[in-house]
């Protein structure tokens, strides 16, 4: 028992560092750990007040890009309004007064991104909205310009999200034109691509097509908008094409997001928890 | 070491760790090179402190910064085993007539010979294990591999010049 103890003692020093680093790599294993979403995440209070404040003196430096992109929006949203067809001579139908807010599938909520990267093989932000808001992990947050991610952890006023930039994050897409599904996925490196995979090789694609969420999913509308096909190849013997695609979201200059909150996603899921077992 | 070494390496910590999280996060030259200037602290810690204390101070520093980024346990790891290897470096690079009681890790006392041999290979080994680890698998090796270096040449030029600003000027010691 005694030359057990000075054997310990005696390897205190790799004992320390074998019991760190055990540590250490079964936070990198599990990144869903109850530690690492309890504490070491930027949305913690501590890390997420220095983001915010350095944010908002770095803020200054992008007004100018966030006006043109919020322009950019409107004239978007103004177009769309001019361009809705009629609906019918029922002027009722018309009325903004008379528009139910009880039947909205989703509420949106605007964020301030705080932290964001872009070039790490596995990239996160962090926006100023928490649970106190009524974020929950699982929800999809979009940009002005196009999806940007999926809230990973929030902390009571702020919020941690998995990037689009993220390689074990999949989105299942569409081709807009042809409703082609496919799914969309980032494979590191360069922050304005990604690859559309499994579209197989019998449909017709095009140079510039536009890539939208399929709602096949409830993190994410259906028809928003994703990116566009930038190049595809299909060699002879593969059964899916190799889809570049360029993505709409512009991740470096990405100053405010709004998460998407589905309000009939619980039912949506929860139905299909219970019918698919059937099928087994 | 006194007192008010100590107080400026607290300071050091928490300044270098600040800058670390909120600016040199965001700078990345050419794509490939960042710099993680947070390591110089624990590289200043005096030679006076045992191997765990170093241990626990790398694990507890590096997983600050892992909050930061949104890694749990990447920094963490790469710090602690960079503290494991410091002593054994340290006394693989004893001068002549040994380590003076209370030498200061520095350019001034140690010379920058000294200096660069016990930086180099710690600053590498730290930036291989955080790259790799980020990566997660060995499949873009030389990329991974090129990342690590470029941003170890970063690394280690900020360290020296900050080192090389904190040298007392000759003479103008009172």
């Amino acid at each position: 028992m005694y030359s057990l103890f000075q054997f310990l003692y005696r390897n205190r020093a790799f004992l320390t560092f074998l019991f760190l680093e055990v540590i250490s790599f079964w936070l990198v294993l599990n990144d869903r750990s109850y530690l690492g979403a309890k504490f070491f995440n930027s949305s913690n209070r501590l890390a997420a007040n220095v983001l915010s404040v350095s944010s908002n003196v770095s803020d200054y430096f992008s007004l100018g890009k966030v006006n043109a992109q919020l322009a950019e929006e409107n004239r978007q949203l103004h177009e769309m309004l001019l361009n809705q067809p009629p609906k019918g001579i029922d002027p009722i139908r018309i009325d903004s007064v008379s528009i139910d807010s009880s039947n909205y599938i989703y509420e949106m909520l605007a964020a301030k991104v705080i932290n964001n990267s872009t070039r790490r093989v596995n990239n996160y932000l962090t926006i100023n909205k928490g649970s106190d808001d009524g974020i929950v992990p699982g929800m999809g947050v979009v940009g002005p310009q196009g999806i940007v991610g999926k809230v990973k952890y929030s902390s009571k006023h702020f919020s941690s999200v998995i990037s689009l930039l993220h390689t074990e994050f999949l989105i299942s897409t569409a081709v807009k034109r042809n409703q082609v599904y496919g799914t969309l996925r980032w494979t590191s490196g360069d922050a304005l691509y990604a690859d559309l995979q499994y579209v197989p090789r019998h449909v017709n694609l095009q140079v510039g097509d536009t890539i939208v969420t399929s709602g096949f999913n409830t993190i994410f509308p259906e028809g928003y908008q994703a990116g566009t096909i930038s190049e595809f190849t299909i060699s002879d013997d593969a059964t899916f094409y190799t889809v570049k695609v360029k993505l709409a979201t512009d991740f470096y200059s990405l100053r405010y997001v709004y998460v998407v909150k589905n309000l009939l996603a619980e039912e949506k899921d929860s139905l299909e928890q219970v019918t698919i077992p059937d099928y087994e | 070491m006194n007192r008010s070494n100590y107080i400026s390496l607290a300071a050091a910590f928490i300044i270098l760790g600040l800058l670390q999280v909120t600016v040199l996060k965001n700078l990345i030259l050419g794509n490939y090179s960042s710099c993680f200037i947070y390591i110089l602290p624990l590289l200043l810690i005096p030679l006076e402190v045992s191997a765990i204390a170093l241990m626990a101070t790398g694990f507890l520093y590096g997983i600050s910064i892992d909050t930061f980024y949104d890694t749990p346990g990447i920094h963490a790891a790469s710090a602690v085993l960079v503290m494991y290897l410091r002593p054994g470096l340290i006394r693989l690079l004893t001068p002549g007539g040994g380590y003076d009681a209370g030498t200061q890790i520095s350019a001034a006392e140690l010379g920058w010979g000294w200096v660069l041999s016990y930086f180099i290979p710690l600053i590498f080994i730290h930036h291989v294990a955080l790259f790799f680890i980020e990566a997660g698998n060995l499949g873009m090796f030389w990329v991974t591999l090129g990342k690590a270096t470029m941003s170890s040449i970063f690394t280690l030029v900020v360290s020296l010049i900050i080192l090389y600003i904190r040298m007392p000027q000759k003479g103008s010691r009172l």
